[in-house]
């Protein structure tokens, strides 16, 4: 042991530690993510587990109507149910055996789905078009549809031979199925080997299928008017579709075209362009969207402090295609009229 | 980061999307890191309660008023203390050579065998007294700016933190 004579305090005042290295930080942070998406599951869990308790609990009192659940169709009432089930078992189930089960449950929408067009076609003589069914089987159709496409658009992309070509077969089947509706109605499911999961491209050019994607779900409506349809062929495929605008239509058509450019010039990420030019008295930051430059001045200097600034003002932008976007520039010298430009 | 944009960015934090509190961490983290590692007796143990301070941060997110840049640090602080001194009652307190390696010398002069005994002494504290000595001779605080922040008597302090360096001093025979 030292036997010296220096004192312990000298000795404290001589030391410091390394700083977290970008591994550590990282590595952190994906601690942090685990634990809290297994709290957050939890809590979920806790807040359903009430209601669905009790809505298992009178269901089996009413003799085994749970077990009814998981043969309901979309537009039976015990439908939601199904579903719910559904989703504990996807929250459940380990990461590598959910693809299967989002591929089992889809095929069981699709199966649904035939019978609701086999029921229809028996109840209808002239025929199984979607014009011939009631009200309540369109809204099952879309509901089952909506359902099998939320579920398959889950899907990753890390697929074994057997899986893809079960969601080949599935895809192939809603095909089929919705080509004896809208003829030139089309789903395509195929693989995004880059976002890790499958993507859902549907066409209809008559606007009988009408996709809407709100806050990651995907919502489908099937049109029942075809003059309607024929004269809103001109028009952009995002328009609005509530029926009881007529007099009002343009109206509205502009206004939510307004609204969408307004969304895009802080949303929209194709084309990103981010330039940061650190002068020695302020940061000039340069955002470019689809040709839209924006451009804001701050004091930040950093990646990171600079990725998190421009996170402020294009919140659906991940921090991710930030950063990979964000090209720094430092200038020794400061800013001036033209660098604002 | 001015505190006007730190403050907007707690707001949208305390939406719940992870990619904002992401930034948060990327922002916060080294600060609190510095915090945490010589409070802690190795690296290992202060990555584990920094990871456990950012998620009871982000647990608390929803209830926290940002009053400025001093006291965000303050309330972070003041969770990574109970999560270390939490850490101290259940982990071992022996102290392996490479629990010291992170530590880096101003004087290059300095003999590794006493940067190693700094790190055994360091360990063999009780969590407030190292703490105390962290804040004091690392950290080269004044007793006052102890006593206003731990909250606790200057005199007091002075008695604990003299007690603390004898017995450090006998432990490793730095007389």
């Amino acid at each position: 042991m030292n036997n010296d004579k220096k004192k312990i305090e000298e000795l404290f005042r001589k030391i410091s530690y390394k700083d977290m290295s970008v591994e550590e930080q990282e590595s952190v942070w994906r601690g942090i993510m685990r634990k809290q998406s297994s709290i957050l599951t939890i809590l979920t869990f806790k807040k359903t587990m009430i209601p669905l308790i009790i809505t298992l609990v009178l269901a089996l009192g009413v003799g085994g109507a749970a077990v009814s659940a998981d043969n309901a169709r979309p537009g039976d009432a015990l439908f939601k149910l199904d579903q719910k089930i559904e989703n504990l078992r996807l929250g459940w189930s380990a990461e590598g055996k959910k693809d299967a089960l989002r591929l089992k449950f889809a095929g069981e929408r699709v199966k649904e789905l035939g019978d609701i067009k086999n029921e229809s076609k028996s109840d209808h003589v002239s025929g199984n078009k979607v014009e011939n069914m009631s009200e309540e089987d369109k809204e099952s159709v879309s509901l089952g549809i909506s359902a099998a496409i939320t579920l398959l658009s889950g899907v990753s992309s890390s697929l074994d031979a057997e899986s893809r070509a079960e969601l080949q077969a599935i895809t192939d089947q809603l095909n089929d199925y919705l080509d004896e509706l809208p003829e030139d109605a089309k789903v395509k499911v195929r693989v995004d080997e880059d976002n890790n999961r499958a993507r859902v491209d549907i066409k209809s050019e008559d606007g009988r299928i009408k996709v809407d994607l709100k806050n990651g779900e995907i919502k489908i409506k099937l049109g029942d008017n075809k003059s309607d349809s024929d004269d809103d062929s001109d028009e952009e495929e995002n328009e609005d579709e509530d029926e009881d605008k007529d007099d009002d239509k343009e109206d509205s058509d502009d206004k939510d075209k307004d609204e969408d450019e307004d969304s895009d010039d802080e949303n929209d990420r194709g084309g990103l362009e981010i330039e940061a030019e650190v002068f020695t008295n302020q940061t000039v930051v340069k955002v470019e969207t689809n040709d839209t430059e924006k451009i804001y001045t701050t004091n930040l200097k950093t990646k990171a402090e600079l990725s998190a600034f421009i996170k402020t003002k294009y919140p659906l932008l991940s921090l991710a295609e930030i950063e990979s976007a964000l090209e720094i520039e430092i200038e020794d010298r400061t800013s001036e009229q033209k660098d604002l430009d | 980061m001015e505190d006007s944009e730190l403050k907007s960015l707690i707001l949208k934090a305390q939406s719940g999307d992870p990619d904002i509190f992401r930034v948060l961490y990327k922002i916060l983290s080294p600060r609190v890191f510095r915090f945490i590692r010589p409070r802690a007796r190795n690296r290992t143990e202060a990555l584990d309660a920094l990871q456990d301070t950012f998620i009871d941060f982000w647990k608390g997110l929803p209830r926290f008023s940002f009053e400025g840049e001093k006291a965000l640090d303050a309330f972070l602080y003041r969770i990574a203390v109970r999560k270390l001194s939490r850490g101290f009652r259940f982990w071992q307190s022996y102290t392996e050579l490479e629990d010291v390696e992170d530590i880096v010398v101003d004087d290059v002069s300095t003999p590794t065998g006493d940067v190693y005994d700094v790190g055994k002494m360091l360990s063999s504290l009780k969590s407030e007294d190292r703490n105390l000595i962290t804040l004091r001779d690392i950290e080269d605080k004044s007793f006052r700016e102890i006593s206003e922040l731990l909250g606790e008597r200057e005199g007091a302090l002075r008695v604990r933190h003299h007690r603390a360096i004898n017995r450090l001093k006998k432990k490793f025979n730095y007389e």
